[in-house]
């Protein structure tokens, strides 16, 4: 019994990444945000200081915009493209256990980063680096996990990949190319690129397999 | 004559049918969810789908509502607190006869 509630919950959470809409949105989110953090480096060696505004804030937007609207507008997608083809899923409300499953995560993901700090004071990748690797790795590993997403969990091994390579060749990059790291601009152009075109793949395999169909009830 | 012992109590027999239970068990875990989603998910025909709906309709435990979105029409099911306490009432006797049925089967082992 606990078994097919499980089953449920998993499919139910699996529905929403099934059509690759999630993904999409995702990678074009950090394909703008790294094009912007590109502008606003650009602009700097440039001295635009207009640009680099742009630049600058418009990544902090896009960021900050797209995290917050990003169920909305996903949901709004969905309202036209898998709604009408697969039907539609309003999830629960966290129960009380998950909401204090979500609260240990944070906890143990802040433990882990303060610890690489105590631990590591001056690691050889810088610590915003670090940090951002290492959340972006446990995001998409919950999501992997939780959706039961083979996408997701290859989204993870590619971040967990990159980190490593960064670690073991940062000090062999020159200045230049380590300001082109600031806020992980590679590793948002390169997950970018593959949750894009894995995002628009398994659209077009969805559409394929589910064309529009006439109203049943 | 020796008195039988008491049996166990019986199941809920609108909720004991494997479709049924899977419907329970889909809207269960979600808010709401429409007619086709549980198409897709069940792997129901749709007159199927359709008949056992109206079945959880009639015990009181689905609430069936149509509506539109934009241009489409939706039909929304969900679980009323009805259905919600019968399909938790039946997980947990499923639960306690799977547990004994366990138990009985190791006491005779060994």
């Amino acid at each position: 019994m606990t078994d097919l509630l499980h089953q449920a919950r998993r499919r139910a959470l699996r529905y929403w990444v099934e059509d690759g809409i999630p993904d999409l949105y995702t990678g074009i989110l950090f394909l703008l945000f790294t094009g912007l953090r590109f502008l606003a480096q650009w602009a700097e060696r440039q001295q635009q200081a207009t640009w680099m505004a742009v630049g600058f804030f418009g990544s902090l937007a896009v960021i900050l915009l797209g995290t917050l609207l990003g169920r909305f507008i996903i949901d709004a997608i969905k309202q036209r493209v898998t709604y009408p083809r697969t039907g539609y899923v309003a999830y629960a409300a966290p129960s009380k256990k998950e909401r204090r499953k979500q609260m240990a995560f944070t906890l143990l993901l802040g433990l882990l980063l303060t610890g690489i700090v105590l631990v590591h004071p001056q690691p050889l990748l810088p610590f915003r680096l670090w940090a951002l690797h290492l959340i972006l790795f446990f995001v998409a590993l919950t999501i992997a996990w939780q959706m039961g997403s083979p996408r997701f969990l290859f989204y993870s091994l590619v971040i967990l990949f990159l980190a490593t390579g960064y670690h073991l060749t940062w000090e062999r990059w020159s200045p230049s190319t380590q300001r082109l790291m600031t806020y992980g601009e590679i590793t948002f152009l390169v997950l970018g690129v593959l949750m894009t075109l894995g995002g628009a793949f398994t659209l077009v395999r969805y559409l394929k397999q589910h064309p529009l169909a006439e109203e049943v009830s | 004559m020796r008195a039988q012992p008491p049996g166990p109590a019986p199941v809920d027999p609108i909720i004991h049918a494997p479709a049924r239970l899977t419907i329970m068990a889909t809207l269960a875990v979600v808010q709401e969810a429409d007619f086709r989603y549980l198409l897709h998910v069940t792997e129901l025909t749709k007159g199927n789908l359709s008949a056992h709906l109206s079945k959880l309709e009639e015990a009181g435990y689905v609430e069936i509502e149509k509506t539109f979105r934009g241009k489409y029409p939706l039909t929304i099911c969900r679980l009323t607190e009805k259905g919600r306490q019968a399909f938790e009432a039946y997980r947990r006797h499923m639960m306690t006869f799977l547990q004994n049925v366990q138990t009985s089967s190791s006491e005779e082992q060994s």
